[in-house]
């Protein structure tokens, strides 16, 4: 029943956000609805093929009152229609956006795993350290790490491994000469394209993780039940278990949460690198004010993570005994 | 003034911190006085290398670098200081009523945090920036704040939520005194500590956000910014693609490093003087 | 009987940013089988400390100076390395912890933390669920479901006798339970006190009981050791301790328990502040508390004597012959 409770819940705010867009851009002075009817009826294309257009693109009747464009615009979202993209004309935007997710949900899950299981490692390791200075070291690192933005250390990266020493390629997300699909060439030349985004992800990524898993660890480890473990006798090995599983646990919700912030920057790092995911998708609209595709990415992101969220919730209960239902 | 000393002698990083941090306040302070000319503009002079006249050489237009990050720092951190103090605002205002004025403010207030918490804030920091428009740069801090109080909120709600039942709130409350009372005298100055602690982040955030948009070419005012140079940098210039240039391209990175950087190193010597209660332990 | 524990001359040192503090000092003391003892002090008399000595694991930055440790094999515990330690570990002595709530992995059902201690210590699991099930069931506690609850499933009162149940699951020679009714209400107190006597009886083995409140254990102690500033000051049989207490420090603590009947105002506490383990005078450390303190206190520590009654003690007062003695504590005991 929860369950239930929850799944309406995140279809609602799927929902609230989408109306949202939709009255930001509508309201606004200098709406692209009018600007857009008014540029063809400039071009001489007489009133009612002008507002057939628009509504192909932009799914909106222009001279409608507001709220039946907004009913009209909801209903074809629900069928999957997204309007077409401005720029690429024709092109609808859910189309686009099919051919780029796959790209970002990749790399960011690959980029995602990598700093996760870093921070991991660096935040135990630090919470372990008897010097001082080792440890603060490591904390230092990973704050400093977390603070830089995406797109300075994509420029950076970009910078020194394509530019100066010509390791990786500079854009795209494979080369020209390998087929899409299933096969080694494709594959390779994937990983090879995909190496400096994922590695942008993990360098600003990591430093978040450290940084909760040190905090995590230290105050498991002051627990009464880790005394209590060594002083059963139990094995090294089985405490450490005790150790990592109830420091790890806490940071699981923000995995999720992380996955909000990672499909924001793909918009920077996706941008610096070329690299043909949402995140390019996304700057790219912006750039030139297409507006549907502006709106499907802004969409499908948002209800890619409140997804994401919901399996998450869904799978810390299964993980954690200590919360019911 | 001497007990800050001695909580940043307490560790080297937090001296560099202050140190970069230092540096460029000076910088945003007085930059604008020492340029208050236009920008030399020097055909000739186009990618020069570094020398005594231009520190960290021109760019492709001929104009000092140096020169440019001096004037961008002025308006990094004016807006990046702003825009955390509005989050700063807006989330402590909302995380105390959440937490303070009963279940039905709370759970309302709390839906629309996760609502802001699970939107990706960069995209809707971009789609508000192209939508609304920014005419200057309260309207780009206020957009900035908007899409990152969230996390603040949620967290100054559960710390009001464990200090109602925290015992010396208990005894403000059986001793008659008022909800405002307890709330401004009992409640607030608890969570100072952490809410001095999170401006300092939130400096971070607003910078990371603010330059971000200026890189991506978004905002629509002209204004001397480490990201508008790198858009060019990276962007229509083409220096990205030739080493001569490359002063041009690693002084606003250098420049957002070094004063993230500054800011990090920082934070855990607010967190120290801000709570006494760390103070005393050593 | 033989001695299942024999400590001599523990000290234990914690380094700190002013110098080294003494938190335990020259401490000696023997169990012997089926032997019940209790260690009484406030907190920060080091009683505590003592426990983690006799397992040769001090917490973070503390260590044993100097002294030794011997249970039943006789040799020194703390010259015994980390794996032969680690299997020593609860197969011969075990302990109920101050906090026992929270000594259970919240994340693992009952039944696995058994497994767990079967697989450390090299058990058969089923026979070792077996044995904690009848263990449990000595508890009073509802087996099939504790085995099968996660901790925070079973109330505070629950997990204690679980905890209990656990320290025994090996049969060790000797448990150490440390404020182990503290966290508990009056109820549970009582009747985890009782299953605790029941236990010992049953099984003969010893008990090390450490806690702060004279008057909870002297029902399941046969004697008490009561430690200052990280000294045993008196010890001796519990009765005799209880009756008449010879240190002024003992004949505090015991005025300080409230009365279960009469008047509240007849309790006192000891005047002072806890004991500042850095700033203590050379002679007594009980000195600038103390009622009845001479000027000698303070210069010359105080002698062990030992009196007529088996009750030994540290105090300059103690030294006069017995019979003279004995007036002074009745004497004592009029003032109340």
């Amino acid at each position: 029943m929860k369950w239930i409770n929850r799944i309406i819940m995140a279809i609602l705010t799927v929902f609230v956000v989408a109306s949202l867009t939709f009255f930001l851009v509508r309201l606004m002075p200098g709406s692209p609805v009018q600007v857009m009817y008014l540029e063809l009826i400039q071009k001489g294309i007489p009133a009612n093929q002008a507002m057939n257009q628009v509504n192909i693109i932009l799914n909106v009747i222009p001279n409608e009152p507001l709220f039946q464009q907004y009913i009209h615009w909801l209903g074809q979202i629900i069928h999957g229609d997204m309007g077409q993209s401005i720029q690429q004309t024709g092109v609808p935007v859910i189309r686009l956006i099919f051919n780029a997710l796959p790209w970002t949900l990749i790399t960011v899950a690959i980029g995602l795993l990598i700093s996760f299981f870093i921070g991991v490692l660096l935040g135990v390791l630090s919470a372990f350290v008897r010097e001082r200075w080792t440890s603060s070291l490591i904390d230092n690192i990973g704050s400093v790490a977390h603070a830089i933005p995406q797109f300075v250390t994509a420029v950076a990266l970009l910078y020194i491994f394509s530019v100066l020493v010509h390791w990786f390629p500079s854009s795209g997300a494979y080369s020209i000469e390998v087929f899409p699909g299933f096969n080694g060439p494709f594959i390779m030349s994937f990983l090879y394209h995909m190496a400096l985004p994922v590695f942008t992800y993990v360098l600003t990524g990591f430093g978040a993780w450290t940084l909760q898993m040190k905090a995590s660890t230290v105050s498991v480890l002051k627990e009464d039940f880790m005394m209590a473990a060594r002083l059963r006798g139990l094995k090294q090995n089985t405490i450490m278990g005790y150790l990592g599983s109830n420091s790890i646990l806490p940071l699981f919700t923000g995995l999720m949460l992380s996955l909000g912030a990672m499909f924001g920057g793909s918009v920077f790092i996706e941008g610096t690198y070329a690299f043909p995911g949402i995140g390019n998708l996304l700057a790219t609209a912006i750039n030139t004010r297409d507006y549907p595709v502006m709106q499907g990415c802004f969409i499908l992101t948002t209800a890619t993570i409140i997804f994401a969220n919901l399996i998450a919730d869904f799978a810390y209960t299964k993980l954690d005994p200590r919360i019911t239902d | 003034m001497r007990l800050v000393w001695k909580v940043l002698k307490r560790r080297p990083s937090r001296l560099v911190g202050v140190a970069f941090l230092l540096l460029f306040t000076l910088m945003a302070i007085f930059g604008n006085l020492i340029y208050s000319h236009a920008l030399n503009v020097d055909p000739n002079n186009i990618y020069a290398a570094p020398s005594w006249k231009h520190i960290l050489g021109t760019d492709y237009a001929g104009r000092d670098v140096w020169e440019q990050i001096v004037r961008g720092s002025t308006n990094v951190l004016w807006v990046a200081a702003l825009a955390a103090c509005f989050t700063m605002a807006l989330g402590t205002i909302i995380g105390l009523a959440a937490g303070y004025l009963g279940r039905v403010v709370d759970a309302i207030l709390m839906r629309i945090t996760d609502l802001f918490l699970t939107i990706p804030s960069v995209a809707l920091l971009l789609i508000l920036a192209v939508t609304l428009g920014m005419s200057n740069m309260v309207v780009l801090a206020l957009l900035l704040s908007l899409t990152s109080w969230g996390g603040l909120a949620r967290a100054i709600r559960s710390m009001v939520l464990s200090f109602r039942e925290r015992s010396f709130v208990e005894v403000s409350r059986g001793l008659g005194l008022g909800r405002w009372h307890i709330l401004l005298h009992d409640i607030l100055p608890n969570l100072m500590p952490f809410v001095w602690t999170h401006l300092m982040l939130a400096i971070t955030g607003a910078i990371y956000g603010e330059v971000g948009l200026f890189f991506l070419g978004v905002v629509p005012f002209k204004a001397n910014n480490w990201g508008v140079m790198m858009n060019f940098a990276t962007g229509s210039s083409g220096a990205m693609y030739s080493t001569q240039s490359f002063m041009f391209l690693a002084a606003p990175i250098l420049a957002i490093v070094l004063l993230q950087t500054g800011i990090v190193l920082c934070v855990d010597a607010v967190n120290e003087l801000a709570d006494p209660r760390l103070r005393s332990s050593h | 009987m033989e001695n299942v524990l024999d400590v001599q001359n523990l000290s234990i040192e914690f380094p700190t940013e002013t110098g080294v503090v003494r938190a335990v000092k020259n401490v000696s003391f023997q169990i012997k089988k089926g032997e019940s003892l209790g260690i009484v002090g406030e907190s920060g008399s080091g009683k505590s400390t003592v426990a983690f000595g006799l397992f040769n694991s001090v917490p973070d930055p503390g260590r044993i100076s100097s002294g030794s440790v011997r249970f039943l094999d006789g040799r020194n515990f703390l010259k015994v390395n980390t794996e032969e330690r680690r299997r020593f570990y609860w197969e011969h002595i075990s302990m109920v912890f101050q906090a026992s709530q929270n000594t259970l992995n919240p994340l693992l059902r009952i039944r696995r933390q058994v497994d767990d201690i079967a697989e450390a210590h090299q058990f058969n699991k089923k026979k070792l669920r077996q044995k904690a099930q009848s263990l449990f069931e000595m508890m009073y506690l509802d087996t099939d479901r504790v085995m099968n609850a996660y901790p925070h499933e079973l109330s505070g009162g629950m997990k204690q006798r679980v905890s209990i149940g656990l320290a025994l699951l090996l049969d060790p020679e000797i448990v150490v339970l440390d404020e182990p009714t503290t966290a508990l209400d009056v109820i549970s107190q009582g009747s985890v006190l009782k299953i605790l006597n029941g236990i010992r009886k049953e099984l003969n083995i010893s008990l090390l009981f450490i806690t702060h409140d004279i008057s909870v254990i002297s029902e399941v102690v046969d004697s008490v050791m009561v430690m200052y500033a990280g000294q045993v000051i008196e010890r001796g049989p519990v009765n005799q301790v209880m009756s008449s207490p010879t240190h002024p420090y003992t004949l505090g603590l015991i005025r300080s328990i409230p009365p279960l009947v009469g008047d509240v105002k007849n309790t006192k506490g000891i005047s002072g502040s806890a004991v500042q383990l850095d700033l203590l005078p050379k002679g007594c450390p009980f000195y600038s508390r103390c009622d009845m303190r001479m000027t000698k206190c303070s210069e010359i520590p105080p002698p062990w004597v030992t009196l007529d009654n088996n009750v030994s003690v540290a105090c300059h007062l103690a030294k006069n012959e017995g019979g003279d003695k004995n007036d002074r504590t009745q004497e004592h005991f009029k003032t109340i």
